[in-house]
C-alpha cells in the first residue's frame, strides 16, 4: 500500500471542490435530495468546530443546522469554494453565539459519556480537565479559541486554517501561539 | 528589538508551541483532551432533520436569531416580565 503524497491530497481536494459545484447546480435545478450528499460530506468537520467552540452539543447541533438550512436558502450565492463558504457561515455563527448569548453553565460534560478506556479514577480527572480546559477556553477571546479549536481539537494545518478564516499563516500562528500561553497559565496552578 | 507587547509570529509550527516546552506534561493533558473530540460525529437524526426542515425557512430564520442574537429583540428571551399597566390591579380589585 502506498502512502498519499501531499499532490494526491491537493488533487482529491480539487476533484472533491468540483463534485460539489456540480451538486450544487443539481439542488439549485431542482434536486432537493442532492443536499443531503453535500450535509453527508461536511457535517462532521463543521459540527466539530462548533461544539468545541460553544462546548455545548446540543447548541452546536442547533448551529448546524440552522447553518445548513441557510446556506440551503442562499445556494445561489456561492462563489468559489463551498465548504470555505459553508464553514465562514457556522464559524460566525459559533462567535456570535460566543458574544452573544453564552451562558455559564455550558460545558462539554452536558453529554459526556465515560469512554471505557479508563479507570473511573482516570476518568474523573479527565472529567475534570476537560472542565477546566472548557473554562480556560471560555476565557480566551474569540479569534484566539477559534485558531486553537481548528489546530487542536480539529486538527487543521496553519494553510488550511488561513483560507477557512481568510487570513494569514502568520496571524494564525500568532493566535494559536497566545492561546496556547493563555490556556497554559490559566491551568498552570492546578496541574502543574 | 522585541515588543514586549507583540512578540514576533512564530516561523514553523514547532517554534509556534514555545508555551508547552514549560511544561510538557500539562500540555500533553490539554492537546489529548483537545484531541478526544476530534472523534466526535454528527448525530445521525441530525441529518435527516436538516434534510426534513430545508423548506421551513420561517423556523430556520427564528432559530438563526435564537442563535447569534442577530436581529433586537435578543434579550426578549431573557428578558424580565414587562411591568404591568398601573390600572390593571384596578381591575383585579374589582372582581
Amino acid at each position: 500500500m502506498t502512502t498519499p503524497t501531499s499532490n494526491d491530497v491537493a488533487q482529491a481536494a480539487s476533484d472533491q471542490r468540483d463534485e460539489d459545484q456540480e451538486i450544487i447546480a443539481q439542488v439549485l435545478a431542482g434536486s432537493r435530495d442532492a443536499y443531503a450528499i453535500l450535509i453527508q460530506r461536511y457535517s462532521d468537520p463543521l459540527y466539530r468546530h462548533a461544539l468545541g467552540m460553544t462546548g455545548s452539543p446540543d447548541v452546536a447541533e442547533d448551529i448546524l443546522q440552522a447553518s445548513f438550512i441557510k446556506a440551503y436558502h442562499h445556494l445561489h450565492e456561492v462563489r468559489g469554494r463551498f465548504d470555505a463558504w459553508l464553514f465562514r457561515i457556522v464559524a460566525n455563527a459559533s462567535k456570535d453565539w460566543l458574544k452573544n448569548i453564552r451562558r455559564s453553565h455550558v460545558s462539554y460534560e452536558e453529554d459526556d459519556q465515560p469512554s471505557g478506556l479508563y479507570t473511573p479514577e482516570e476518568e474523573m480527572d479527565r472529567t475534570e480537565l476537560r472542565t477546566d480546559l472548557e473554562r480556560a477556553l471560555g476565557t480566551l477571546p474569540a479569534s484566539l479559541r477559534e485558531a486553537f479549536v481548528m489546530k487542536h481539537v480539529e486538527g487543521r494545518s496553519y494553510e488550511e486554517m488561513a483560507v477557512l478564516l481568510d487570513t494569514t499563516v502568520g496571524a494564525l500562528k500568532m493566535r494559536v501561539h497566545r492561546a496556547r500561553e493563555a490556556l497554559q497559565q490559566l491551568l498552570e496552578d492546578r496541574y502543574a | 528589538m522585541t515588543d514586549q507587547n507583540n512578540p514576533p509570529v512564530p516561523e514553523s509550527e514547532e517554534e509556534d508551541g514555545d508555551p508547552q516546552a514549560a511544561n510538557p506534561e500539562l500540555w500533553k493533558k490539554i492537546t489529548g483532551e483537545a484531541e478526544m473530540l476530534r472523534d466526535r460525529k454528527t448525530p445521525v437524526f441530525l441529518k435527516q432533520q436538516i434534510m426534513d426542515s430545508l423548506d421551513d425557512k420561517e423556523a430556520n430564520d427564528r432559530l438563526w436569531k435564537r442563535l447569534t442574537g442577530e436581529v433586537e429583540g435578543l434579550s426578549d428571551r431573557f428578558a424580565d416580565e414587562p411591568p404591568r399597566p398601573w390600572y390593571e390591579k384596578l381591575f383585579k380589585k374589582d372582581k
